[in-house]
């Protein structure tokens, strides 16, 4: 568990001396919740909407940082060879690949708790009543969204550490385009009051979650020292 | 200390390592050499434990480096890649591997390291402003950090200026004579293996075609070479014509009134014989020392001749 938390450590440390990486990340979650939380007050239903946004948008800009993160956390180190020489050292790859994950979903996370403070305070900001998500929103942002960032990065991490250099590239751009496409496109329709977020979504959720934690503990078994050193070039 | 035996790697039908034994004994300088491709990375990988033969082990003291972690504890290893992170500063790239691999004085050891590579100075710097030089040398520092008993070096002097090179041998010098550590280096640097490695290991197309100390093989793969100056230029002309002509010759380089000939099967003294029965003007015959790198290359080149 120290080891895991030497990983974590040193890749939020990487993150923080990267000032592009951090304005762009911040840039996005702000972007992304400012414009819509504008009109949640001109919404049919305020409080519908505002639950939809938090609900989305806290999810979808959380996973889009954190497929910005993996990048550089799992990507780069495999691409600069750095990885070869990490692994060497007295530290299991699981424990390697844990810290990882962890480095990239706590900062993730923390970018995807700022957007949603963001929705809730420009709304109220623009309202004229008291606006907050509902108790079931609430723990979708205290427990799926965490979850759900943490198996994105571990599956992200798992394929760019077994893939090729050029199978990852090709991947990436793939992500990244359902990605921007759900953050851009899902913005207007988060915004209609006939979609009414439930605690069935919520579950709903947190079931793919558990079942995408599960999928990557799976999938880790067959991450190998040599199946990531034989795909560097 | 490091025992490889019968070592076989295949990729994809394709061998790349095809039964290699030896072995490299405490302290001992031991120098792996190869012309690109030869399978020197793919060895090292496996003795690291990065890489799973597909037959033979490659063992370091007795064990498997890949499955234990308390024994990579005992290896340091500067590989091809520095290993470094460009935007960390120095001094946050060895702490990170310090605290991987569990050091307790953190802050005195850093300083120990940074000051002795002469980056003390620079130690807040980010590695991504550092020249080639420097990242090698913080590479260095990082692979001493637990002091281990086992060095690999891949390539430890590229990049470095002719000072960096010699303080990187001497270093290597310093832990195999005083301190007892036993390294392992990979390099094309066959003037820095000469200096420094107790015995070599010449690796070509996945096989191993020599393993012995510098003096066996220099003794057992070397032809004999003789330089031999003539009086003038004429008599050099007349009689290069006679030692092309030769069979027992298999080299021979003109320069000016100096002949270098490589013999192959007689000796210096027929060569002797041979001109001065053909009346050439002879002025000095002297035998000369090979190098490692003439070695290297006759090895690497009977192969290709497939000798």
């Amino acid at each position: 568990m120290k080891e895991v938390l030497i990983v974590g450590r040193k890749e939020m440390q990487e993150m923080l001396k990267t000032k592009s990486t951090l304005i762009f990340a911040l840039f996005l979650a702000l972007f992304f919740s400012i414009f819509p939380a504008m009109g949640i007050s001109k919404a049919d239903n305020p409080a519908v909407s505002l639950n939809n946004s938090v609900f989305y948008l806290s999810l979808t800009i959380g996973v889009f940082i954190c497929y910005m993160l993996t990048g550089q956390v799992f990507f780069r180190e495999k691409q600069e060879k750095i990885i070869e020489t990490l692994l060497c050292a007295p530290v299991s790859l699981r424990t390697l690949w844990l810290g990882k994950v962890l480095g990239v979903a706590l900062p993730s996370y923390s970018f995807s708790i700022l957007s949603a403070i963001s929705i809730i305070l420009i709304s109220n900001i623009f309202s004229r009543t008291f606006l907050f998500p509902s108790v079931a929103v609430i723990l979708h942002l205290l427990i799926v969204v965490p979850l759900f960032i943490a198996s994105v990065v571990g599956l992200m991490g798992f394929v760019q550490f077994l893939l090729g250099m050029r199978e990852n590239r090709i991947i990436g751009l793939l992500i990244f385009v359902v990605i921007f496409g759900a953050l851009y496109g899902g913005v207007g329709g988060i915004m209609r009051s006939d979609f009414v977020v439930s605690w069935l979504h919520v579950i709903a959720l947190l079931t793919v979650s558990v079942l995408l934690v599960a999928l990557t503990a799976y999938l880790a078994r067959y991450l190998s020292k040599e199946k990531i050193v034989t795909t560097i070039s | 200390m490091i025992e490889i035996q019968n070592l076989t790697k295949d990729f994809n039908g394709k061998t790349v390592l095809n039964g290699i034994s030896f072995e490299v004994e405490e302290g001992e300088i031991f120098g792996y050499l190869g012309p690109n491709g030869a399978g020197k990375t793919t060895t090292l990988r496996i003795i690291l434990g990065l890489l799973k033969p597909t037959t033979g082990e490659a063992l370091v003291m007795g064990k498997n480096l890949g499955d234990d972690e308390e024994l990579r504890k005992r290896v340091g290893v500067v590989l091809e890649s520095d290993g470094l992170y460009d935007r960390l500063t120095a001094y946050d790239n060895l702490d990170y591997y310090a605290q991987l691999y569990g050091i307790s004085d953190r802050k005195g050891r850093l300083k120990q390291l940074l000051e002795f590579v002469e980056l003390y100075e620079r130690r807040n710097d980010k590695v991504g402003d550092f020249s080639t030089g420097m990242k090698r040398k913080l590479a260095l520092a990082r692979s001493l950090i637990h002091e281990p008993d086992i060095l690999f070096f891949d390539e430890p002097s590229i990049g470095l200026d002719p000072e960096a090179q010699r303080m990187v041998r001497d270093l290597i010098l310093r832990l195999s004579k005083e301190e007892k550590r036993t390294v392992f280096l990979n390099s094309h640097d066959l003037d820095e293996v000469q200096r420094i490695c107790t015995r070599i290991a010449i690796l070509q197309k996945g096989k191993l075609k020599a393993y012995d100390t510098v003096e066996n093989l220099r003794r057992k793969f070397s032809k004999p070479v003789v330089e031999i100056t003539f009086a003038d230029s004429k008599e050099a002309d007349k009689a290069s014509h006679i030692i092309t002509s030769l069979d027992f010759v298999s080299d021979c380089e003109r320069e000016n009134a100096r002949i270098i000939v490589a013999l192959n099967g007689k000796s210096s003294s027929t060569l002797l014989k041979t001109l001065i029965g053909e009346s050439i003007n002879v002025e000095e015959l002297k035998k000369v020392e090979k190098s490692l790198e003439d070695v290297y290359l006759d090895i690497v080149r009977q192969e290709e001749r497939g000798e």
